[in-house]
């Protein structure tokens, strides 16, 4: 298979994935951890 | 200034342009944290309007034991695309890195045998994810962010502790072995070329094999090339494109081809479509 169309086979998979995390309420569980102060990164948790 | 340095400070505040944070002590908490972007840019900055992918990797595997999809997907997205590119264009951490490798001109050169410890990073924080879960909340303790990020001390961990009273009576001995490692980071990224990207970075890990099938490539004429190592002596990652072209840890800064006398570097789209 020509390496470039295996590329936009393989984007087309990621936003798929991406597509598919959206329905499926991932993107929402990543905001509601995003959106609080992460002790960890601080390095205090 | 060089078109990739104005594109890495372009980048910087797109991704933070929440500056108003920094005063405030608080983060941003609008929709777009959660879209992850594909560089190491801490959420918890007070400035970022995005999540970092390695911090919602590790999110949807400790609350949810599964890979997140939206993290692989952007990386195979943009992976697929350009390749590593967002390591030499957009990372913030990479910029830093890029700052600091300018005040010294002679660098230390490692084997690049070492640069496998990134793979042993990528899976502390991927199988640490999963397995190292708080005994009170159920919930992921985020080894690689509460161990050794350094991005999210810088970002996140100083401006929070300068700004915000309430969260300073919590620094410990955790805080101070992190603010330890990025200072060590950023003394090292003086001295050696890029070395958070080239021994630690879990994302760049993830990202480098798609240097191999991105759609954008990096061409070396060889018959042009007069071996005067110029493309090696400038690449920010240390490596000798032309014996790998595709090389994983080619960030596609393009540094290689406008430091080729010749013009026998060259990055883009194959024309015949055969990559």
């Amino acid at each position: 298979m020509q390496r470039s169309r295996l590329s936009m086979i393989i984007a087309a998979f990621g936003l798929m994935l991406l597509v598919w995390a959206g329905a499926d309420g991932e993107l929402y569980r990543i905001l509601a951890t995003a959106t609080r102060v992460c002790l960890q990164c601080l390095g205090v948790g | 200034m060089k078109r990739r340095r104005r594109a890495q400070i372009a980048f910087f505040f797109a991704f933070n342009p929440n500056l108003v944070g920094f005063l405030r002590g608080s983060i941003f908490t609008g929709i777009t944290k959660g879209v992850c972007i594909p560089v190491l840019n801490c959420y918890s900055c007070p400035a970022a309007i995005f999540a970092c992918p390695v911090g919602a990797m590790q999110t949807v595997a400790g609350s949810a034991a599964q890979l997140s999809r939206s993290v692989l997907g952007v990386l195979l997205f943009v992976g697929a695309l350009v390749g590593r590119a967002p390591c030499g264009w957009a990372c913030p951490f990479g910029l830093m890195q890029d700052l600091l490798a300018g005040l010294q001109k002679h660098k230390l050169r490692l084997r690049r045998s070492w640069e496998k410890l990134r793979y042993a990073v990528l899976a502390f924080t991927v199988v640490g994810a999963f397995y190292m879960v708080d005994s009170q909340t159920g919930v992921s303790i985020a080894p690689f962010c509460r161990y050794i990020c350094p991005q999210g001390t810088l970002q996140a961990g100083i401006p929070l502790m300068a700004a915000n009273g309430s969260l300073r009576h919590l620094i410990g001995g955790l805080f101070w072995w992190k603010v330890g490692l990025l200072t060590a980071v950023l003394l090292a990224a003086v001295f050696i070329k890029r070395p958070f990207c080239r021994f630690i970075c879990p994302l760049g890990a993830l990202l480098g094999p798609t240097n191999w099938i991105s759609r954008r490539q990096v061409y070396v004429d060889c018959s042009a090339c007069v071996d005067c190592s110029n493309c090696r002596e400038v690449c920010p990652m240390d490596i000798d494109i032309r014996r790998n072209p595709r090389d994983f840890q080619c960030i596609r800064c393009g540094d290689c081809s406008e430091a080729c006398p010749e013009a026998a570097i060259s990055q883009g789209i194959p024309p015949d479509g055969d990559g």
